[in-house]
């Protein structure tokens, strides 16, 4: 329940604090946000599988944010699109630790 | 619905130290979608809260940017069809070049040149007229257009150096006497205004004793080539 909790603390926190981003930086914030997101069903994930580490949970969440804004950042300089790299890697495993977080979901034995 | 309560108990059962630290991300999470949704939503908004006015104001201003950049390809485009078309008649080509073969020649006085012009002849019984006042001279003409221009038959080009020593005047090493007849070819209508100005050269010149100057407009005027030596120098 804490990170559901956590997540609507969290929402409420931005309503609040009403942070003011100058638009050129959205893109970094979009992809801050999908950082989050994978981290979040990763760690749902590991937990699921009983093999959670805090250490590497929050060291990959911060280390995995830094490279995407580093590479958005990159892009920007180049004028690449390099923040799509970001994008789908962040996408990809979404969806990867979704489908596995469903067959945790269903395969019982792992939680029971 | 069974499965689900088991799956949230499941994760409840999870260590504490789990369920921070994923709470923490989630978090996070959190506040960054509400500041990303509100940014996003700021930024699309600008154009939803501009009142009507200031929306054709921008319309219409990209409307006339629109136009210009039109006309412009046009012209571009007029452009690339004339040099295209230039290009595939080389004909037009060589007789434009040559055309600017002639022009470069009679300005570096390589051939002989006659057409409407004006002649100036400046008596000098005194000898009170040094090289400067000639170069006055040829500095006027040059003003009014003159194309080409000589003095005692010797042509006077952009290389040409009018020179004194003692009382005799030289252009390009030859001397010359008053008085001096100076020829040029051009309009002679723009030299001769370009002469009599008031407090021009002629004033200036026709002040000194023993000067006057004559000037005459001509229909036709023959100017030979530069100095034969200034050629074979080559």
């Amino acid at each position: 329940m804490l990170p559901l909790i956590g997540l609507l603390v969290g929402i409420a926190l931005g309503i609040v604090l009403n942070i003011p981003i100058p638009f050129v930086y959205s893109k970094y914030l979009g992809i801050a946000v999908l950082a989050a997101l994978d981290s979040a069903i990763g760690g749902l994930r590991a937990s699921l599988e009983m093999k959670f580490n805090d250490k590497l949970f929050f060291t990959g969440f911060f280390s995995n944010t830094l490279l995407a804004a580093f590479i958005v950042f990159l892009g920007d300089r180049l004028g690449i699109d390099l923040y799509l790299a970001a994008v789908v890697a962040f996408g990809v495993r979404l969806f990867q630790n979704l489908a596995l977080v469903r067959r945790h979901y269903f395969q019982k034995r792992h939680w029971e | 619905m069974k499965y689900f309560r088991s799956f949230v108990i499941a994760l409840n059962n999870q260590g504490k130290r789990t369920q921070i630290a994923i709470a923490a991300v989630t978090m996070l999470l959190g506040i960054l979608i509400v500041t990303q949704l509100r940014v996003h939503q700021s930024a699309t908004q600008a154009l939803q809260n501009a009142t009507e006015s200031d929306l054709i104001q921008i319309v219409s201003k990209l409307d006339s940017e629109i136009n210009t950049l039109r006309v412009e390809a046009a012209d571009l485009r007029l452009q690339l069809f004339k040099i295209e078309q230039a290009s595939s008649s080389s004909a037009e080509v060589m007789s434009e070049s040559s055309k600017n073969l002639n022009n470069l020649k009679i300005i570096a006085g390589l051939t002989a040149v006659h057409g409407p012009g004006i002649r100036v002849l400046v008596t000098d019984e005194d000898i009170t007229l040094n090289a400067y006042d000639l170069v006055d001279v040829v500095t006027e003409l040059r003003v009014g257009g003159a194309e080409a221009i000589s003095i005692n038959g010797v042509r006077v080009t952009a290389g040409t150096g009018i020179s004194q020593t003692d009382d005799a005047v030289y252009v390009d090493q030859k001397q010359v006497t008053p008085p001096f007849e100076v020829l040029a070819i051009g309009n002679s209508e723009v030299m001769h205004d370009a002469l009599v100005l008031p407090g021009g050269i002629r004033d200036k010149l026709g002040s000194l004793s023993g000067v006057s100057l004559y000037i005459t407009k001509e229909a036709d005027i023959k100017i030979s080539t530069a100095v034969a030596k200034r050629m074979s120098n080559k």
